[in-house]
């Protein structure tokens, strides 16, 4: 069984993914900057329901929401990157093991 | 008048004047009468300082004499000399350069190396009188030459995609797609296209280069158009401001991406722009 630790960095990482995808995908189709703004902001609110994380602003000048949304995600990565410097295994590897 | 230009003169200066050098004068003072009447380089100096017009001849076969030592080639002795009794032209001729093309301090540079450049191929033996009018403008046309030739490059340079410039000097890739338009066939072949992308490039790009790369690298959108959409509000001005910015970030990224994406490139042809185009499966390319 996963532990709940592992569950959230396995999260981070599929939010961390999903929001670059979202971006290639509204740029490739170029999807009106409501459509887009307005998934970033689902996409931020389940990642924060999620994981327990508070909002946080964007400081950078004409900042999208889901750019703001990576930005968000990328301090979590750098979180999990620096448990896994620690020797703490990577928690993707516990799902594949898992399944 | 230009403070740099006087100080990157304070060495030819020093040089000039520096008693070290009295040996080579006195060498020169016997292949050429017109020195052989002076005996320092500050007497041959000032004649050449003076505004008198019935000197023009004694100046004219001085400065005859100085080329031609400096045309041996015996270290930077006499470039000294000439640079520094001709300070006034080149001077002059430095404030007459106006624009951006170049920063003060190249420009300096530039003047003074296309003087002693003149000087070094001036062809004593052809041209016999006149010497310092045909040493001035020889050194102009070489001046404005240059700075012609910079400007026609950054205007190049300011016009054109960063994609074109590198496409000049080698053949990169991944880039630009070169058919503007050129969005994915299909919902799948698009997903297999992000996919990719996040898979490849998506640890080293933030959001903004992620868009900005899918924009110009998979739609084969101009950064221009890009920011059109990303960005309609902004004025003409700020626009512009912003499109040099992100014009230096693409390539930029650009230069991040290929070593990242570098094991990943196949033969084919740049239309196709990245592997995939055509429905393969980067994934499986790339696990190849």
């Amino acid at each position: 069984m996963m532990r709940a630790e592992d569950r959230r960095t396995a999260l981070a990482l599929a939010f961390r993914e999903t929001a670059p995808s979202l971006i290639g995908l509204f740029q490739i189709y170029e999807v009106e900057p409501e459509v887009a703004d307005a998934a970033a902001e689902v996409l931020g609110r389940l990642f924060r329901r999620h994981l327990d994380q508070p909002p946080e602003r964007c400081g950078r000048e004409r900042c999208r929401p889901m750019h703001a949304l990576v930005d968000e995600l990328d301090r979590v990565w750098e979180i999990i990157e620096a448990a896994k410097a620690s020797g703490w295994k990577d928690p993707l590897d516990l799902i594949l093991d898992e399944g | 008048m230009s403070s740099s230009f006087r100080r990157i003169l304070r060495s030819p200066r020093r040089e000039a004047r520096s008693p070290e050098h009295a040996a080579l004068f006195e060498e020169a003072r016997g292949r050429h009468p017109a020195l052989a009447r002076h005996h320092t380089v500050l007497s041959v100096l000032g004649v050449l300082s003076g505004e008198r017009r019935s000197a023009y001849a004694e100046k004219e076969a001085l400065t005859r004499a100085l080329v031609a030592e400096h045309q041996r080639g015996e270290g930077s002795f006499w470039a000294s000399v000439l640079l520094v009794a001709y300070y006034p032209m080149l001077s002059r001729l430095r404030h007459r350069i106006y624009g951006d093309a170049l920063c003060a301090d190249d420009l300096d540079q530039l003047v003074l190396a296309s003087f002693l450049s003149v000087v070094a191929e001036f062809p004593l033996d052809r041209f016999r009188d006149r010497t310092a009018l045909r040493l001035r403008q020889q050194t102009e046309r070489r001046v404005f030459a240059a700075v012609r030739a910079e400007q026609r490059e950054q205007e190049l340079v300011h016009r054109a995609e960063p994609e074109d410039l590198e496409r000049g000097a080698e053949r990169p890739w991944p880039e630009t797609r070169p058919e503007p338009g050129g969005a994915p066939a299909s919902p799948e072949e698009a997903a297999d296209i992000v996919v990719f992308l996040v898979e490849h490039a998506g640890p080293v790009l933030d959001a903004e280069s992620f868009e900005l790369v899918t924009a110009t690298l998979v739609c084969g959108r101009r950064i221009p158009r890009y920011l059109e959409r990303a960005h309609p509000d902004l004025d003409p001005e700020e626009r512009k401001r912003l499109y040099q910015r992100v014009k230096r970030r693409h390539s930029r990224l650009l230069r991040r991406l290929r070593p990242a994406l570098a094991h990943l490139r196949c033969p084919r042809t740049e239309a196709d722009g990245l592997c995939l185009f055509g429905g393969t499966s980067p994934t499986k390319e790339s696990t190849k």
